[in-house]
């Protein structure tokens, strides 16, 4: 109930927009959200437990959008997302680790996926997180988190060039711990479509970026005119007039005789 | 994969919608629950489908019984046979009957074709859930629009016309209603008065216990056998010629207030296929309080396994081995089997059970004879279903009439996105039929392309002793598909874009299985709609079971170490648990 008396309180009404995570476990969703969301970073995070989605507002000139970002709770683990993740997402932020070659592959069947499930106008953006780790300030201290990361890895093993960087622990040179070259993963977003920003929830270096630049792509005119559905966007604007929101409408008390 | 070895408090085995409900409430009292579905998509005997998925669920559930099969296909394959009978399916409208029109396929994946269509009452178990887990922001419904009767001209003669015709929603709409006489309305609406209201053992209820619903209303309430007919099958949605009065009126009540708390119509219709979308929610709501999915894996085998073995209670020193008797379960292509203490199992997953001495009594085939049955029809059509809308026959539609002249000959008709038509017992070539019901989904139910129209037939079956087999259905129902064609805007020469048959069997009520041992458990889950009013009562139904064995674990797993929670669902959402939004501006 509280949520809906924040909604009602605000005065220009923020446009909503749905936008999901995807990427191989542990590399970095929610922390991006968390350092979008709330500035902040936790280092050795647990798996995600315990949110259903976060939101955050973002103003874009003369509009407000309100993000209801959505991780995926584990269901990737074991490819067991529900077709209702996808359902009516206008954004998408598909993440890869940069000191991880398997991940980007992960991250290319992913947005694979999206163009199968999703709705066709959805704004993708890939995101090579923990870039603070191949540059030289920060990391000495993080390496160790990195390495961690291999326990959920399932069909990796083909990869050559997945081990030697998980091996260089303390790496003299950040860069070497780098798998994904920014001009690979950069060639394949232009490729695909994508927008592409390498991220580091760490520091909070281009989180904001990706949520603005997403911001500016979306159709909003499209949202507008009925919640985005896909080939049946008319269907959509009927059926958010004729829904029906359980928690919006309390018992009405009305005479129990009323047939 | 190579998995490690990992141990939960409870695997549930099948994603339908009572499996799942019980797997978000169990991981919100803060179990630790591994879900699993040998399918590759959620929502098992409740999931919506997409066309393909349809025909893939249909076509796996139809050969195995053809072929050989029995070393290729699993145990669930197998159950799901037993379970799901005389599938068939169709394209009646397509030049080739046994193919589709390509043009038709393309939009595959805009059809959430239910296994287990429902109407939601507006109050009761299952929105109780949903509200309290959080689920229901996850999920849109619907209204039912309108509900309607099709019934013989002549009694006497079903083979001839039939006519459509709305059942009032309202107090107004009854006394809108120029059809009936002025005695019907009042001793209507004195027995409405009645069946809604809180007398404990009202005197009109006494001796009754045994009397059919239809004898009740016509005796005790003289009213004449069409309003009858219309509370018993449209109103408490009596799924049986003879249904009790008792339990028909408890529904009733139900329906009856439930009324008015979402809308004009006691009922709500879940978006994009209803139940298997639900099942989706609370699925995704354990997984956020830290249940683990797996999806689409082949199960080898559950067993049991009396003790901990040496080897393996040495490496248990990180706590999350199993520390007594326990499950275990192979998975393909999972190096290691992982462990649970309890195994919630649906009846489809139970051929998987080895080394449990009462297996014998869990396999679907001991049942007894006489199994009953739902017959069941999807179809989908290019057109909507017709009829005179609410105030066609009052006063009050002459001023929409004055702005359409000639409304006289064509009295105003509408086509509702959603709507239930239902087809009274009637006894047909000396058959007598049981009532048969037509749930029709537009596209604001989000299940269906615009112009599309999906219908729901089903009807009861009920075995007995001399053990017939059902009916063939498409034979038993097809006849009503015509009939309801007829008052679709294409008429009754249009033909069904697709059509599907089934016969879906309701397991018989064996009891709780016995617990293996100290320990460990087995809890049988029943996932089957219920026989009275499936269409109404298959989503309260679920979640009553569902609770059912959330207690029974919660009595089981009273080791001391844990408090039992005080609900079903954890009261208020107090570390902002779910809605963590921020919702501040940058």
């Amino acid at each position: 109930m509280a949520d809906n008396a924040e909604t009602s309180a605000v005065p220009d009404k923020p446009i909503q927009v749905k936008l999901v995570l995807l990427g191989e476990a542990a590399v970095g969703k929610s922390s991006i959200v968390l350092r979008f969301v709330s500035n902040e970073f936790q280092a050795n995070k647990e798996p995600t437990i315990g949110a259903a989605f976060l939101t955050q507002k973002c103003r874009l000139e003369d509009r407000v959008l309100r993000y209801e970002i959505w991780d995926t709770a584990g269901q990737e683990r074991f490819h067991s997302l529900a077709p209702m993740y996808y359902r009516n997402a206008q954004a998408a932020v598909v993440v890869y680790d940069v000191t991880k070659a398997t991940s980007l592959e992960k991250a290319k069947s992913w947005v694979k996926e999206l163009q199968r499930q999703a709705n066709p106008n959805i704004v993708i953006a890939l995101a090579g997180n923990k870039v603070d780790l191949v540059t030289a300030s920060s990391a000495a201290g993080a390496s160790g988190a990195a390495a961690s990361n291999g326990d959920d890895d399932e069909d990796e093993a083909d990869d050559a060039t997945a081990t030697p960087g998980e091996d260089a622990g303390e790496a003299e040179n950040p860069e070497g711990l780098r798998q994904v070259p920014k001009d690979e993963a950069q060639a394949y977003a232009t490729e695909a479509g994508l927008l592409f920003f390498e991220t580091s929830a760490k520091t909070g270096e281009g989180i904001v970026e990706i949520f603005t630049e997403i911001a500016k792509k979306i159709p909003i005119d499209h949202i507008l005119n009925g919640r985005g559905g896909a080939s049946r966007s008319a269907a959509a604007g009927a059926a958010a007039a004729d829904a029906v929101n359980l928690q919006n409408n309390a018992p009405k008390g009305k005479s129990p005789c009323s047939c | 994969m190579d998995n490690p070895p990992e141990h939960w408090d409870i695997a549930i085995f099948g994603t339908g919608l009572s499996e799942s409900i019980l797997a978000a409430a169990l991981a919100k009292a803060g179990k630790k629950v591994l879900h699993l579905d040998e399918n590759d998509y959620y929502g098992g005997d409740s999931a919506s489908l997409t066309l393909l998925e349809l025909i893939t669920w249909a076509d796996e559930r139809s050969k195995p019984t053809q072929q050989k099969a029995d070393q290729t296909s699993s145990a669930y394959l197998l159950a799901q046979c037993k379970s799901f009978i005389d599938i068939q399916y169709g394209f009646p409208s397509s030049s080739d009957e046994a193919t589709p029109d390509p043009d038709f396929m393309k939009d595959s994946r805009i059809y959430a074709i239910s296994l287990l269509p429902c109407l939601v009452p507006a109050s009761g178990p299952i929105i109780t859930s949903l509200i309290a887990s959080g689920v229901s922001r996850y999920g849109g419904f619907c209204l039912l629009n309108s509900v309607a009767m099709c019934t013989p001209l002549d009694d006497k003669r079903p083979e001839d016309e039939w006519e459509l015709k709305r059942v009032p929603s309202s107090k107004e709409d009854v006394f809108k209603d120029r059809s009936l006489s002025l005695l019907d309305k009042r001793k209507l609406m004195k027995f409405l008065m009645f069946a809604a209201s809180d007398a404990e053992n009202p005197p009109e209820l006494e001796g009754q216990e045994e009397t059919a619903f239809l004898d009740f209303l016509e005796r005790k309430f003289s009213l004449p056998k069409s309003i009858a007919s219309a509370i018993s099958f449209a109103t408490a949605h009596c799924s049986h010629i003879a249904d009790k009065a008792v339990p028909a009126l408890q529904r009733l009540q139900r329906y009856l207030r439930a009324n008015g708390r979402y809308g004009n119509s006691p009922f709500l219709i879940g978006h994009y296929g209803g139940a298997g979308e639900i099942s989706q929610g609370f699925c995704r709501t354990a997984a956020v309080q830290g249940a683990t999915y797996i999806l689409g894996r082949k199960i080898e085998a559950i067993n049991h396994v009396p003790e901990v073995p040496a080897a393996t209670a040495a490496k248990t020193e990180s706590g999350d081995a199993p520390k007594g008797p326990h499950f275990s379960i192979r998975l393909d292509g999972f190096a290691n089997p992982v462990t649970a203490d309890v195994v919630v199992s649906t009846d489809s997953y139970l051929g998987y059970l080895n080394s449990v001495e009462n297996r014998a009594s869990l396999e679907p085939n001991s049942m007894t004879n006489g199994a009953h049955y739902l017959i069941r029809g999807i179809a989908v059509l290019g057109s909507p279903i017709k009829f005179a809308s609410a105030g066609a026959n009052t006063t009050a539609t002459q001023e929409e009439a004055g702005s359409s002249a000639g409304s006289e000959t064509n009295p105003p008709e509408e086509a509702p996105g959603t709507c239930l038509v239902v087809f009274p017992p009637v006894t047909f070539e000396g058959k007598a039929m049981e009532p048969v019901s037509a749930l029709v989904m537009g596209e604001v139910s989000l299940s269906c392309p615009t112009g599309r129209y999906v219908v729901y037939l089903t009807t009861l079956f009920k075995g007995d002793d001399s053990a017939t087999s059902p009916p063939n259905p498409s034979e038993l129902l097809q006849p009503y598909l015509d009939r309801l064609l007829r008052f679709t805007s294409g008429g009754a020469d249009s033909k069904p874009l697709f059509v599907c048959y089934y016969n879906q069997r309701l397991s018989s009520a064996l009891g709780p299985i016995s617990s293996t041992g100290s320990g460990s458990t087995i809890l049988r889950l029943n996932s089957a709609p219920p026989m009275d009013a499936p269409l109404t009562e298959a989503a309260d139904g679920a979640t009553t079971e569902a609770e059912r064995i959330f207690w029974e674990i919660m009595k089981f797993k009273t080791d001391g170490d844990q408090d039992i929670p005080e609900g079903f669902w954890p009261q208020v959402e107090q570390d902002g648990d779910d809605s963590t939004g921020v919702d501040e501006e940058w």
